[in-house]
């Protein structure tokens, strides 16, 4: 039987075209996978059957019956429940608190009988095989799997019967993914349906029954998982042929140890705001991919900013920060740029760009005191310089709309990501950070940031490379290095990579 | 032990009064995830038609009512700026301060002929211990309330991830109205607690800055309700300190000057305040409408 049913569905936000038309329907019983680019439309699909937008025409069915779904608590009631990317938990509160809430078992204004609940949720963690008991800890304690889990809970609590996971595997590691999976089958043989969205073609590959693809705002087509395979959906998503790995980039350089550092790291320790960072000792050679792994919060991020600012913390770090054997604690990030550094921040919303001010200026962010845009007058610079230098990297790119004066904010997260990489390199940094390259880019861009890095490292740049993603370190890094509660948990050469390996350190495992 | 009760204990707890009903008021507020920093207008308003209404009516319940009231209404002109308009919260509610400054001396002119005070409350109609008894029945309400309760779990939802409670199928928005409402009927009773129980009449800006350390007392008490109350008390102590500190010469011949000793408490806000910084976490949303 189908339980929801999309029928030429399509949704507008004035003249932008989120959904074109939608025409898929999701068997009961069954593990649905929604593939396709950021930007495909996968999650306003899902807001229009979550009730959130109203669909502009077209029709929904849900259990064969057509339904206007107009607001959450609507879908709710029809026993459609959601696992959002961000998680919907406050993390001061209880886990108790958090499912119960809206659904709290007592009498209205009165008091909430908090040990019936108890009962319930242990009772509904042992029927589905969930393995959870910490009712009265705060969420803050639960790692991102568990706190995952217990969105997954709160929704058969809510007594959901179709779930959403919107890109569930995002924030956890491998060993994590596994047991996801497998409470999901667990849920699936208890007669749950699961809809899974993603852009991961492996793991829908592997654990869906049927696949939906999208592209452009459109259902390009529903494949039973068991009879396609990752090239078939790949073409699908993209419209074209892609490659995946980047082996087809010739590693120039050898793994030679003879190569001296360029930069070094030994014994530094210290206590950032949210993060710390224990005894990190790491040394990067010329030529080489550096790759810092982790799960989230595990001290990469305040590493990332000790490294590029390390004057910040000068007087709270203890140990050593060399490059070329000269200390530069004490230097700032444009003492850094005089060095030689340049940075692709964790987050170019918020660290990388101005979003209303255009691609020059954008572009101009750091650079100011660079020769080639200083103008004839003393402290004026040189636009017309910095605007032809945008001019050849919007070719060199292909970073779309191809206007100098387009402001960032105009531009798709992909064409932004290619921006600020462009900045990056334009000053031919000899080491270069960074982070997280790829993250919210569509495929194709993809391919061409990841070509870039390599160029830059078969030209024999020194390269840090911070990713959550497990499988682009494995792709481009020489060598990988997974933080852990702030300590370097582990280190692993190219011919060591294993994920499976390196998401036990990820988790707090030995190497061996 | 009785005199310690008279001397400390029940000061104490008398010019606590005030500071507790609106540094409650406060709590619920903020925890739905509203900024107030306009307790000091309701408890002016209260305060005044506190006065005005027991004066009418001759009944210090009925007068203490319609100070909660009146700081409720002045409440929901705070809730239209913020809630449906949008509007800075910390701009809305320092225009509310400027203008409950102005109401009082207005209407007293009109109803008294008076420059910002009302006649004083004859003995009969003042409140002699009820606002005490209230407060601590309040405290326990509240308490109980704020943890064991669906409305307490909802409203703290509300500041702390707002989009948690929407998701569940709670109003936000109407929690953050009851927030208010509250923090302007608890305010407006603090006000009335200032004008018909600690004195007999209402006096110009009889307030003075209250409502500041009650919303001092709520970051002090982390937005919980007993540590708020215990903070409270604390601002009492020096409060009390600070009047029995009056015309007593601690050295030489003459007394302490009198400013200096009515800066005590403030002094003591910021200092105890700058050294709880950073250990004070605010609800996420708090704010963010």
């Amino acid at each position: 039987m189908n339980v929801i049913e999309f029928k030429r569905v399509a949704k507008s936000f004035g003249d932008v075209v989120a959904n074109r038309d939608l025409s898929f329907e999701v068997k009961a019983g069954t593990i649905h996978g929604l593939i396709g680019e950021n930007g495909a439309g996968k999650s306003t699909a899902m807001k229009v059957l979550f009730g959130i937008f109203p669909a502009d025409s077209g029709e929904i069915l849900i259990r064969k019956k057509p339904t206007r779904i107009t607001n959450p608590v609507q879908a709710m009631r029809l026993g459609i429940g959601m696992v959002h990317q961000h998680f919907m938990l406050a993390e001061p509160e209880t886990v108790l608190d958090n499912i119960i809430l809206g659904h709290e078992p007592g009498w209205f204004p009165g008091l909430i009988f908090r040990d019936k609940a108890r009962k319930e949720l242990t009772e509904i963690s042992k029927n589905y095989g969930l393995a959870f008991d910490k009712w009265d800890v705060p969420v803050s304690h639960l790692s991102v799997g568990e706190q995952q889990r217990v969105e997954i809970i709160k929704l058969l609590y809510q007594r959901s019967d179709v779930l959403i996971l919107d890109e569930p595997t995002a924030v956890l590691t491998p060993q994590e993914v596994k047991e996801l999976f497998q409470n999901l089958l667990r849920l699936k043989q208890e007669g749950k349906t699961i809809i899974l969205i993603s852009h991961k073609l492996k793991e829908v590959l592997e654990f869906t029954d049927y696949v939906t693809v999208m592209r452009r705002g459109e259902t390009v087509g529903t494949k039973v998982t068991n009879e396609t395979n990752e090239d078939e959906l790949a073409e699908m998503m993209v419209g074209r042929k892609v490659s995946f790995t980047y082996q087809g980039i010739r590693r120039i350089l050898s793994d030679s140890t003879e190569i001296p550092s360029i930069l070094k790291v030994k014994g530094l320790s210290f206590k950032g705001l949210s993060e710390s960072c224990v005894d990190v000792t790491l040394n990067l050679r010329q030529g080489e991919i550096l790759g810092i792994g982790g799960v989230q919060g595990n001290g990469q991020s305040e590493f990332l900013r000790f490294l590029s600012n390390p004057k910040e913390y000068f007087h709270k770090v203890s140990g050593e920060y060399t490059i070329r054997d000269q200390s530069v604690l004490a230097d700032s990030p444009l003492d850094l740029r005089k060095r030689g550094v340049s940075l692709v921040p964790e987050d170019r919303l918020a660290e990388g760009l101005l979003l209303q001010q255009d691609m020059t200026e954008n572009f101009l962010l750091g650079q100011h005191e660079d020769p080639r845009y200083q103008s004839k007058f003393p402290g004026l610079l040189d636009r017309d310089a910095a605007r032809a230098r945008v001019e050849q990297n919007i070719k060199a790119f292909d970073i779309r709309p191809p206007y100098p004066t387009v402001w960032s904010g105009r531009m798709s997260g992909g064409n932004q990501q290619k921006l600020v990489i462009a900045r990056a390199l334009d000053s031919k940094p000899e080491i270069l950070f960074v982070a997280h390259p790829t993250r919210g880019v569509d495929v194709g861009a993809i391919e061409l940031i990841h070509e870039a890095i390599m160029n830059e490292r078969n030209a024999g740049r020194a390269i840090i490379l911070f990713s959550s993603e497990l499988e682009e370190l494995i792709d481009l890094s020489d060598r990988i290095a997974v933080f852990y509660g702030g300590r370097i948990q582990a280190e692993f050469g190219r011919k060591e990579f294993d994920p499976w390996k390196i998401g036990k350190t990820m988790g707090g495992g030995n190497k061996e | 032990m009785e005199v310690l009760f008279d001397s400390w204990v029940l000061p104490i707890l008398r010019v606590s009064t005030p500071l507790i009903f609106a540094a409650l008021g406060g709590m619920w507020c903020e925890r739905s995830g509203i900024v107030q920093i306009g307790l000091e207008g309701f408890i002016l308003v209260g305060s005044f038609f506190g006065a005005v209404s027991t004066l009418y009516f001759n009944n210090p319940y009925l007068g203490f009512i319609i100070a909660g009231l009146a700081g409720m209404a002045l409440a929901t002109l705070y809730g239209i700026a913020v809630l449906r308009y949008r509007a800075n919260q910390i701009v809305a509610g320092t225009a509310i301060n400027l203008f409950a400054l102005g109401v009082p001396p207005f209407l007293s002119k009109i109803w008294y002929d008076s420059t910002g005070s009302t006649p004083p409350i004859p003995t009969e109609a003042q409140f002699h211990v009820a606002p005490l008894y209230l407060m601590i029945a309040l405290v326990v309400i509240c308490h109980h309330a704020f943890y064991y309760s669906k409305f307490g779990l909802r409203l703290r939802f509300a500041g702390e991830h707002p989009k948690a409670l929407e998701s569940a199928g709670v109003s936000v928005g109407f929690k953050r109205w009851q927030g208010v409402w509250i923090s302007g009927f608890l305010a407006g009773l603090a006000g009335g607690t200032l004008s018909i129980y600690l004195s007999s009449s209402f006096i110009r800006n009889m307030s003075a800055g209250r409502g500041f350390i009650a919303l001092a007392a709520v970051i002090l008490g982390k937005w919980k309700p007993i540590p708020t109350v215990l903070a409270c008390l604390l601002f009492g102590l020096t409060e009390t300190i600070q009047i029995r500190l009056q015309g007593v010469v601690l050295w030489g011949t003459e007394p302490v000057p009198v400013q200096w000793i009515q800066i005590l408490p403030y002094l003591i806000t910021i200092v105890v305040l700058a050294g709880a910084v950073g250990r004070s976490y605010a609800p996420k949303g708090l704010g963010t409408s």
